[in-house]
């Protein structure tokens, strides 16, 4: 059904309403029947994929978002890659939020050079969260948010809502 | 912006993507790609390319949210057309019972600052250069100039 993944990525296919789960170099298949996906206790490296039946080539594998994250310092640096959207990338980082919160980690660098589409959706998370995780004293500070990205959190008026770094680093010492 | 061989012309519109799709969130993103694509081989800019796309995205998780109630049975439809001046024209209509764009929330006023829904329909309007709701609201009809 998929390649096998690379080495250490994790990833999660959804498949006709069923999510399939494929670990490391041995993929398996292992229906799973909730709606979301039960995304393992440390969370590095997530890809989320989508199977769709296209007429002309027959069932298509898309990539959702990439989901990597690791800790720097005390902060938990997640980087995104592809559009943030409503469904499954929306869901998984609504999830991945409340894991932090969860394990007491509040603070979040969310590197986004690499979307270049977040929808209001993906708005209402990153603020929900932010107003979630400032009332037990933490943040979400965003690395590199792509050009269109800046654009629509200022056209919904919450981009002041918001630190923005140049890179990682800064965004990882200013929680010093 | 000329149009592609094999588009339609119905009147002053040409029309050049006509899909319908499931009223599933994972059925929309085929969509918003499916008229980037076409924006892009039609030398429309970058720039408006995302603008259209992100306005698109957000009519379809409305038909399909509040349109459609995430119902796979019923279908939303999204056309695109172009006119003879090269302005593009995005339709979308579910076959739900519609709404009164002037009852949304205003997603700038404090209270609804963090709300974490609601902001689809100021953005549409803030994207596209005219927005028109008709059918009580179960369809919209977006232009880009």
């Amino acid at each position: 059904m998929s390649k096998i993944p690379p080495a250490g990525m994790k990833y999660l296919s959804f498949y006709g309403g069923t999510f399939l789960c494929a670990n490391k170099r041995s993929p398996h298949c292992l229906p799973l029947t909730c709606k979301t996906p039960p995304l393992p206790v440390t969370l590095n490296a997530l890809r989320i994929v989508t199977f769709q039946h296209c007429s002309a080539q027959g069932l298509v594998r898309r990539i959702v978002l990439d989901i990597n994250v690791r800790k720097r310092s005390q902060v938990q640096v997640i980087q995104l890659r592809g559009a943030l959207r409503m469904g499954p990338a929306v869901d998984t980082l609504r999830q991945t939020f409340e894991e932090a919160l969860g394990s007491g980690d509040t603070r979040i660098v969310m590197n986004l050079s690499e979307v270049p589409m977040v929808d209001s959706s993906g708005i209402g998370v990153l603020v929900r969260f932010l107003a979630l995780i400032k009332q037990k004293g933490g943040n979400i500070k965003l690395s590199q948010p792509s050009k269109f990205a800046v654009q629509t959190l200022r056209l919904v008026g919450v981009l002041n809502l918001f630190e923005i770094f140049d890179n990682d680093d800064a965004a990882v010492e200013s929680f010093v | 912006m000329p149009a592609e061989p094999g588009d339609q012309e119905t009147g002053a519109l040409s029309k050049l993507l006509d899909l319908s799709i499931p009223a599933h969130p994972e059925a929309i993103a085929a969509v918003v790609d499916a008229i980037t694509e076409r924006l892009e081989r039609l030398a429309v800019p970058e720039q408006k390319r995302c603008e259209v796309g992100l306005a698109v995205q957000e009519a379809l998780a409305n038909a399909v949210v509040h349109g459609c109630g995430n119902d796979p049975s019923k279908q939303v439809r999204c056309q695109l057309q172009s006119d003879p001046m090269g302005r593009i024209l995005i339709s979308v209509a579910d076959p739900g019972p519609g709404f009164s764009p002037n009852l949304v929330p205003n997603p700038n006023s404090e209270e609804n600052v963090y709300a974490d829904h609601g902001r689809g329909v100021y953005l549409i309007c803030q994207l596209m250069d005219e927005v028109h709701f008709e059918s009580s609201g179960s369809e919209i009809k977006m232009w880009k100039y």
